[in-house]
């Protein structure tokens, strides 16, 4: 067999693997380090596989990851996704389809405090989905925008997506976080178009609340959602000052979480044991992920799979468009099966060079192959950001009926990525100013 | 959903007991990682002064402590991700014997890779291997000593699922576990 | 044919690999009619920096691009003269020098580098660091307090004229810079457009500061060695010279089009004060008494000869540079009568 079919055949036996329950960093190490071996020999897989997990966990930029982790956490346990959820609720109830209106811009708050999406996704998702499904609204529509917008979580800073992304490339992560903002605020602001489009046209999909809301109730509402600007702030404040770099800046956002939980009264020792744990559980999950991820990429390498796809891409590289349309493609198929972390650190070495070669800035790259990744979140079959919602909705709401709901979704992240296409400054304009 | 699983409730003391302390050395390591951190930070903001060496400690000490110890505790609680999609298609019996192979598929995996992790850690330790901060080398087998233990720990996890699958015949269902 | 692996954790288009490496291996694949090929696995795709020698000794590699300072108890005499690095100031009189001494006159580096495996045969020299300012330090006593970038060697040079030595990796010293994090940062001149630091730091202080000489770039692993033919062995050799110059003189025409593009933006190239100078000088003898130190507590042994022997060497390659300028071929045939003809 040549390594070109080792590779494919690979990449089959991972699909049964994945099909079988075999964990997802699991399924992926083993069949890298048994085609490497097929490959290169039994010497290769010791050789690439026994220090790998210690050289690559042990860097100072992924620290990031559970420092702000724990932010997030931290955030979610103290109350603060509550009080931003029933502020939304106050803010955009009368709305058609007001709840899910409110869950969609909560999911960007929140996104503000937290790293990753389906962290935003599952805390906002605890908070929302009861309180959609007690005022009967369509499961698809509840479970959909949970998913959906929890893919924020990548967009809007901080981001782990982007901190891996700004390692592997040396593109500045503080560059990279500010150029996720807009792109982060678009999408908010297409999903609520196509959500009131659709409740407005179809009632049913969300009955009405019928309650009345003062302004003043409003006001002091969002008076008591201080914690989640002043975290923002601070957070910036301690970058644009001098303060900490981009990476310390994780582990002060962490503390000045902890430090706002302690004032608003709500940092009990339970509150501070459940986030860190919550914390160090995702971090080692997404980093087991990685390594199997990493062994993977080496895989392909030594399969000549990257030359491959190069040669294919090579055709295009002259049309930036047309490369960028062949760069979606492959994301959104192989979006189907792989995770996040993973599908970034197996692809971005493959593509860097094309983007490189037409003139694409890397910070509007990296923003475009998060933005493919995270839809990658929400489409069949492997849909993380749609399983974190069914591990909430149980029995109740069947996955075909989330992926259904989702659709929707993927027509308005459509119309996303075509702006950002046709508007790249809506990226860049931010980061430029830096 | 999907397919039932043993739950944690179910595995031998000893076993808990492990991840647990784990998860507390590695709650400890990542409470300490932010407190380092931030007084390297102020410390530098306020005196000009700064912890000589955090750059090193954060790299090659907290975060493999981070990494590496809660290992056992998600095994437990079948926090790696998986895709649960099929599994519809197949009747009871069949998911579990899926699950059971899945299991044994993911304990040789986790075995390779912390033994690989171990030896490694003989290597450090045999050849000394430092890294420098300023004047002084510090030893890093200790640090590379977290990859098996957490890998370990994780197998031994795996064995008592095993074992519990086996010995019950039916499994609870999986608790949910989202990061 | 036998094809050599090349592992290394630079990526396939940085300049070592592109002016050096690949321009060396098309060479020697050449001279031997194909009977040796080379495969380069660039971007850590085999090993990591800090696996790079132990890729090589397991034979996972056949060669590589090693950096000794990650395993200073393994390659233990090679690390002790990176520490020297205070004691360069040109690329291309290091390069000449840290070659001579440790293919010809250092028995320790070669009998460490077997211990692993290793058959060394170039090491390579970067070109000298610079204090990159975010604002002017006019005088010695303004770096007082100042924080700086800085590792190894720089970091204590950095505290002796006391300021803070800050630990910071280089893709962040932008930001850091930018933000005021660090004022200074202590690398070589080509960061100034690698890492675009031209556009936060307007200052830079015309005193070369040391050169980075620890980086071993053409190695065999000794088996490998060994199996060569007479002929292959000769065309790895005699190849290696034409290779470190092309390495060199790339890195020199790297660090020129670096200040040029520099001071074109507005950056300004300033002469050090005579008393920074002064304290340079200073440091660079207390240097020797501190890599000693060091150096015993690392178990070597006949330190003083070792160094010596170094300064010797450095000192010969100032006066040969002095003749030879910038002929680069000049310069390769130097390396050839002085250094590679000797090798077997
Ligand atoms: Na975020
Ligand atoms: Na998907």
């Amino acid at each position: 067999m040549t390594p070109l079919m080792i590779g494919f055949s690979g990449i089959a036996v991972l699909f049964v693997l994945l099909a079988l329950r075999v964990p997802i960093a699991v399924a992926l190490g083993a069949v890298s380090l048994i085609g490497i071996g097929l490959i290169r020999g039994v010497d290769a897989v010791y050789g690439a596989a026994r220090s790998m997990p210690y050289a690559f966990v042990a860097k100072w930029e992924l620290s990031a990851i559970p420092m702000f982790l724990l932010m997030g956490s931290i955030a979610y346990y103290s109350g603060l996704t509550a009080s931003l959820f029933k502020t939304m609720r106050l803010w955009f109830a009368w709305l058609p389809g007001g709840l899910a209106v409110a869950t969609n811009f909560g999911c960007a708050g929140f996104a503000a405090a937290s790293g990753s999406s389906m962290a935003t996704a599952a805390s906002m998702g605890r908070l929302t989905l009861p309180e959609m499904e007690r005022y009967g609204y369509n499961p698809g529509l509840a479970t959909g925008v949970v998913a959906a917008a929890g893919t924020l979580g990548s967009l809007i800073p901080p981001s782990i997506m982007l901190i891996v992304f700004g390692m592997m490339t040396e593109t500045s992560i503080g560059k990279l976080f500010i150029g996720g903002i807009l792109p982060g605020i678009l999408t908010a602001v297409v999903y609520t178009i196509m959500i009131v489009a659709r409740c407005s046209w179809n009632p049913e999909l969300a009955p009405a609340l019928k309650e009345r809301v003062t302004w003043s109730e409003r006001l002091w509402a969002l008076a008591d959602t201080w914690q989640l600007p002043v975290l923002i702030l601070i957070v910036v404040v301690s970058l644009y000052t001098g303060l900490a770099t981009t990476t310390e800046a994780a582990a002060v956002g962490a503390f000045a979480a902890l430090v706002m939980a302690a004032m608003s009264r709500n940092l009990t020792f339970d509150v501070m044991q459940k986030s860190v744990v919550d914390a160090l559980k995702s971090t080692a999950t997404i980093l087991f992920i990685s390594f199997g991820a990493i062994f993977f990429s080496r895989f392909l390498t030594f399969c000549g799979l990257p030359q491959y796809m190069a040669g294919l891409a090579e055709t295009m590289a002259y049309s930036p468009l047309l490369l960028l349309l062949f760069v979606g493609m492959i994301y959104l198929i192989l979006g189907m099966f792989l995770d996040p972390l993973g599908l970034l650190l197996l692809t971005v070495p493959i593509f860097l060079p094309f983007f490189q070669a037409v003139g694409y800035d890397k910070v509007w790259m990296g923003i475009m192959v998060v933005k493919f990744i995270e839809i990658g979140l929400i489409t069949p079959p492997v849909g993380l950001n749609a399983f974190v919602v069914k591990g909430i909705v149980g029995d109740k709401i069947s996955l075909g009926t989330i992926f259904k709901g989702l659709t929707w979704f993927i027509g308005a992240e459509v119309v996303v990525v075509v702006l950002l296409t046709l508007f790249p400054d809506i990226v860049m304009v931010l980061p430029n100013r830096m | 959903m999907g397919t039932p699983v043993v739950q944690k409730d179910e595995l031998p003391g000893v076993v808990r007991a492990t991840s647990s302390l784990l998860m507390i050395a590695g709650s400890v390591g990542m409470a300490a990682m932010m407190l380092h951190i931030c007084i390297d930070v102020f410390s530098r903001f306020l005196f000009g002064a700064h912890i000589v060496g955090t750059l090193e400690y954060v790299t090659y000490f907290y975060m493999v402590v981070v990494v590496f110890l809660p290992l056992g505790r998600v095994q437990e609680e079948r926090g790696h991700v998986f895709v649960e999609v099929i599994s519809q298609l197949f009747t009871q019996r069949a998911n579990v014997w899926i699950d059971r192979f899945a299991q044994c598929f993911t304990f040789v995996y986790t075995a390779f890779i912390g033994y690989w992790g171990w030896q490694e850690t003989m290597r450090s330790f045999t050849r000394n291997e430092v890294v420098t901060i300023l004047q002084s080398d510090l030893p890093l087998w200790p640090t590379r000593l977290l990859v098996p233990v957490g890998l370990a720990a994780m197998c031994v996890v795996i064995l008592a699922q095993l074992a519990q699958s086996f010995r019950s015949g039916r499994l609870p269902p999986r608790e949910t576990v989202t990061h | 044919a036998k094809t050599l692996t090349y592992g290394t954790y630079l990526g396939a288009r940085h300049s070592t690999n592109v002016d050096s490496v690949l321009p060396w291996m098309k060479a020697v694949e050449e001279a031997t009619g194909g009977s040796l090929t080379f495969e380069l696995a660039a971007d850590g795709t085999l090993v990591s920096g800090r696996d790079s020698l132990q890729g090589i000794r397991d034979g996972l590699i056949d060669m590589s691009t090693i950096v000794d300072f990650y395993t200073p108890n393994d390659l233990k005499t090679s690390t002790i003269l990176t520490e020297l690095a205070m004691l360069g100031t040109d690329a291309a009189v290091m390069t000449a020098a840290i070659n001579e001494m440790q293919v010809l006159n250092c028995e320790g580096c070669v009998k460490e580098a077997e211990d692993n495996n290793l058959k060394i045969l170039a090491v390579y020299a970067s070109s000298p660091y610079h204090l990159i300012c975010n604002k002017p330090f006019e005088t010695l006593e303004s770096f007082k307090g100042a924080r700086i970038r800085a590792t190894g060697a720089w970091a204590i040079f950095s505290q002796a004229i006391g300021a803070t030595p800050v630990n910071i990796t280089s893709g962040e010293q932008y930001e850091a810079l930018q933000r005021g994090q660090v004022d200074c940062t202590l690398i070589n001149i080509p960061a100034l457009t690698n890492y675009s630091l031209f556009e936060v730091a307007k200052y830079v202080i015309n005193l070369p500061i040391g050169t980075f000489h620890g980086a071993h770039v053409y190695n065999a692993n000794t088996s490998v060695w060994e199996g060569l033919t007479d002929e292959e062995r000769k065309a790895f050799i005699d190849n290696i010279p034409q290779a470190m110059a092309n390495l060199t003189e790339g890195a020199i025409k790297t660090d020129a089009e670096a200040v040029e593009k520099s001071k074109a933006a507005g950056v300004v190239f300033a002469d050090p004060d005579p008393a920074l100078v002064e304290a340079l000088e200073q440091f660079k003898k207390d240097e020797l008494k501190r890599a000693k130190e060091l150096a015993e507590s690392r178990g070597l042994k006949n330190v003083d000869e070792l160094f010596a022997k170094f300064q010797e060497l450095i000192a010969k390659w100032d006066d040969k540079m002095k003749e030879i300028g910038d002929d680069w071929d000049a310069y390769a045939q130097a390396l050839q009568t002085e250094i590679y003809s000797k090798v077997d």
